[in-house]
């Protein structure tokens, strides 16, 4: 029983996207701005899409809304296939970045609007605007109108709005851009909640890595147009299956260079790391945290390193090192008036079990 | 010190030439309003003695009265019929991108440039030839022309500043494209068309340029009238009649304004 | 599926332009079609008339008469326009400036004129330039005149009407152009010493320049096509081409005669448009770059 259960899963996940993509490319003109997406958005997860700005996020979120017709390629929402349907005929909940709420009608009115359009009946349209309300925390504020909301409250109401009809995927376009920093955090938790309560498919488009990674179950990187990366936060933050998609999320130097039949990588400018990656040209993925300052400067795997700048952030210090040429990032708090001033030679450790060595990308 | 002295002469001028511009451009109908109350027989400035009396004698003219019946009546069917014409332009060249788009809406405008001498006679030609000349349509189809530009421009305004983000929300909302139009789009650009249709009445009730070619028989519009009348004899009845025109221009304004601001009319 | 869902939105768009399309078709370009058509008739008659002849434009440019009233329309209708520009400019750019609430009044007062019927607006001239008019009975009260003088029928008066009812395309046009200027650009022109008189010359200029030459050129092209304001405040003293045209068709009723004067005045126009187009056209450059901002 035990012992199948691995298996059963994984029958039960590849039957069970609400939202599939197959092989979606979305063409303007001469600009290709979707090439070929596949990807499923599971059950009860919420799935994000990353990357930077015109990478086609949000496009391919558009064409799981119907605003946008697939150039080729197949959209299908719970097993149906959605590709040529109108938006209307969808089952998804959106919220827009700008909220679009409608400015003639009241909070209560455009939550129910939806709810309108599926025929519900009076009383079950009432029953359900109050309870919307009451999920976003707002329920004073049926019969205003959104003009007389602050940013926080018109965001909130586009999500009660959205998940009122019940969808079988809520939509969620870059929805904290609008809000200021302290603001966003917030909202983030608050929707974090929403979606956990109501349990409801979500797929979310954000440029912001943060928000990725606090956010979601699973996470599809996209760059130019294509998936970069699918996977969780730990994996795409750890595992970076491309340069790309390092250099994207959190801080890293990148190292360009070899790894030789001994498994030990040797960058351009000759530094090496001893390890056992598979060889052939390669990328290193150092992360600022993967360095440390050594206390002793004659033990085996520590190097030398000439400060090029110290940036001082308030908690830790982060510090551009040359070693051997090569520009490395490290961050490090250090006690008052011992920060390390430019031109300062270090001792440091790399830690070579947590670096990435990426093969070379082959893709033309 | 040279440039204190620029920047102060150019401070001077400016305001001397606006003061100048806004009496200007004010004065003319300011002395129609105050002259049509003048009691003397005729015009003369500043006018002498106060009187309804030339407001009577133009109400109780025959030929001032059936020329504003006329002009109300062709202005009113020009901006329901301009309206919706010009709407459903307007609409197709903001919502839909078609081939051909450019010159459609280079037609829509194309009555601007056509000089009113031009349109007046090519139409009275026309409809010389059709044998249509005693009729109204002249008239109408003409003031329909004029109208269009602007019914166009006020409705592609309204229709390009309202965010389309909302429609395509309420479609999110399996609202379908008639439910779209009905809720979401035809409420929030309501004072778009009624300004549309405002302008479409005040080119065609003030129009004179095309409306003095299209005047034969009996349907003489209110500032044919006051031209022909003007160009004959000069007494205050003329005052009292274009006090009326001035009324309604003013309402209409005070009402465009109220619905989409004054800057927009132009 | 995709072919019929595109073939069904061919369909409304073609609903939804066909009213506009036949309408401007049939009572725009039509009568004008018809209007050209008839300017190459040889005699004086249009409906029982036919042939083919440039008679009508023969007899126009060798007449001295024609050419001399033609180019005295076109001299007033530049007068006009610059003069709309010299005083348009300063009126629409502050206008441009003021706040919403300063701004309401003197807007309407500029679209006043421009809504009211012509007519109304020319008969206010006419009791402002009187012989018992204002100007008349203050100028002979404060002794300027001894007695009243005539001040219509001359070609000043009609040219300062013109001038006041075109003015408000002017200043609407510069307002509109001015506005898409941010002041942020003229507070930089300043922190970099530009007093305002270079700040005027070397950035609003050059930046409003599209909106100038649209104003410039509406208020040319109806100015050269007037027609009301030369018969009622100029008179039989003063011709201009609007005014003939009208007389050869509503009074002598020569449509083809008349139909090959509207033609030189239609063409007329469309060739200082493209005229000013083509001069205009390195300042439309800059216009793309102002825009960025």
């Amino acid at each position: 029983m035990l012992a199948l259960l691995p298996e059963c899963e994984n029958v039960r996940e590849a039957g069970d996207f609400v939202v599939e993509l197959k092989s979606v490319s979305k063409r303007y003109g001469e600009v290709l701005a979707v090439a070929k997406v596949s990807l499923g958005v599971r059950r009860g997860e919420l799935l994000c899409l990353l990357g930077p700005s015109g990478c086609g996020k949000t496009t391919t979120l558009r064409m799981v809304a119907g605003f946008v017709e697939p150039t080729s390629g197949t959209v299908s929402i719970n097993g149906a296939d959605m590709t040529h349907q109108p938006p209307y005929r969808r089952d998804t909940g959106m919220v827009f970045q700008s909220y679009a709420l409608f400015p003639h009608m009241t909070v209560a009115e455009n939550i129910a609007f939806g709810l309108e359009n599926l025929k519900w009946p009076r009383d079950k349209r009432e029953a359900r605007v109050e309870e919307m309300l009451k999920l976003v925390e707002l329920p004073h504020l049926a019969h205003r109108f959104p003009s007389q909301l602050s940013g926080g409250q018109q965001q909130r109401i586009a999500l009660a709005r959205a998940l009122a009809m019940r969808p079988a995927v809520l939509l969620l376009d870059e929805p904290f851009s609008n809000l200021d920093a302290l603001l966003r955090v917030r909202m983030r938790e608050e929707l974090r909640e929403v979606v956990r309560t109501v349990n409801v498919t979500t797929l979310f488009v954000t440029h912001d890595q943060e928000e990725a990674l606090t956010m979601s179950d699973r996470i599809v990187v996209m760059n130019a147009g294509h998936v970069e990366q699918v996977g969780t936060p730990g994996d795409i933050y750890e595992a970076p299956s491309t340069p790309f998609v390092a250099r994207f999320i959190g801080w890293c130097s990148l190292l360009k260079g070899m790894v030789g039949p001994d498994g030990a990588f040797t960058s351009s400018a000759e530094l090496r790391l001893t390890g056992n990656w598979s060889a052939g040209p390669s990328t290193a993925v150092i992360r600022p945290e993967h360095i440390k300052l050594s206390a002793d400067s004659a033990a085996g795997s520590s190097h030398q390193a000439r400060v090029l700048h110290a940036h001082y952030y308030g908690g830790a210090t982060r510090l551009l090192l040359d070693l051997n040429g090569e520009h490395l990032t490290m961050q490090e708090r250090f006690s008052f008036g011992s920060q390390p001033k430019p031109g300062d030679v270090v001792d440091i450790t790399i830690n070579t079990h947590e670096i990435r060595v990426i093969p070379a990308d082959e893709r033309p | 010190m040279r440039s204190d002295l620029v920047d102060h002469v150019m401070t001077v001028f400016g305001a001397v030439v606006r003061g100048l511009v806004y009496s200007m451009l004010a004065l003319p109908a300011i002395l129609v309003v105050a002259s049509s109350f003048t009691s003397s027989d005729t015009m003369s400035f500043p006018p002498t003695g106060l009187s309804l009396r030339w407001y009577k004698k133009a109400f109780d003219s025959e030929v001032f009265m059936s020329a504003l019946w006329t002009s109300t009546y062709v202005a009113v069917l020009v901006s329901i019929i301009a309206l919706a014409i010009g709407f459903a332009a307007a609409f197709a060249i903001n919502r839909f991108s078609f081939r051909g788009k450019m010159f459609l809406q280079g037609l829509a405008f194309s009555p601007l440039i056509v000089p009113a001498v031009v349109l007046g006679i090519g139409l009275l030609q026309l409809f010389a030839w059709l044998d249509l000349t005693q009729t109204i349509y002249p008239l109408l189809l003409g003031h329909l022309v004029l109208a269009i530009p602007y019914v166009v421009r006020t409705v592609l305004a309204s229709l390009s500043l309202h965010d389309q983000m909302l429609e395509q929300a309420a479609m999110n909302l399996r609202a379908t494209p008639v439910q779209v139009i009905r809720r979401i789009t035809l409420p929030l650009i309501l004072p778009g068309l009624l300004s549309a249709a405002i302008f479409a009445f005040v080119t065609s009730f003030g129009n004179v340029t095309v409306s003095a070619f299209l005047t034969y028989g009996g349907n003489v519009t209110l500032p044919v009238q006051i031209f022909t009348y003007v160009n004959t004899s000069y007494d205050p009845v003329a005052a009292a009649v274009s006090t009326l025109m001035i009324i309604v221009t003013l309402a209409v304004i005070l009402t465009v304004e109220r619905l989409i601001g004054a800057e927009r009319l132009a | 599926m995709k072919q019929s869902v595109l073939n069904r939105r061919n369909v409304s768009v073609a609903v939804l332009l066909a009213p506009m399309v036949l309408l401007l078709t049939c009572f725009l370009v039509v009568p004008v079609l018809g209007l050209l058509r008839s300017s190459f008739l040889p005699g004086s008659e249009f409906l029982a008339g036919n042939g083919f002849s440039l008679t009508q434009y023969v007899r126009f440019f060798s007449d001295s008469y024609y050419s001399s009233v033609l180019m005295e329309t076109f001299v007033d209708g530049l007068i006009v326009s610059v003069v709309c520009l010299v005083i348009g400019f300063p009126t629409g750019y502050s206008l441009a400036r003021l706040s919403p609430s300063a701004r309401r009044w003197r807007t309407m007062i500029v679209i006043l004129p421009l809504t009211l019927s012509l007519v109304v607006v020319v008969f206010g001239w006419l009791i402002i330039l009187g012989r018992n008019g204002l100007i008349n009975s203050l100028f002979v009260r404060i002794g300027v005149f001894s007695s009243p003088k005539t001040l219509l029928f001359n070609r000043v008066a009609v040219t300062v009407v013109l001038v006041q009812q075109f003015l408000p395309f002017m200043i609407l046009s510069v307002m509109s152009v001015v506005t898409q200027i941010h002041p942020v650009l003229e507070q930089a022109a300043a922190n970099l010493r530009a007093n305002r008189f270079a700040t005027f010359r070397r950035v609003i200029v050059p930046l409003a320049m599209p909106g100038v030459l649209v104003g410039f050129n509406l208020v040319f092209v109806l100015s050269i096509s007037a027609f009301i304001t030369p018969r009622l405040i100029g008179g039989a003293r003063v011709a201009m081409l609007g005014s003939l045209i009208y007389e050869r068709i509503m009074s002598e009723l020569n449509w083809p005669s008349g139909a090959a004067m509207a033609f030189v005045l239609f063409v007329s126009g469309l060739g200082f448009t493209a005229a000013l187009n083509a001069l205009a056209g390195s300042h439309l450059i800059t216009k793309g770059r102002g825009n960025a901002l």
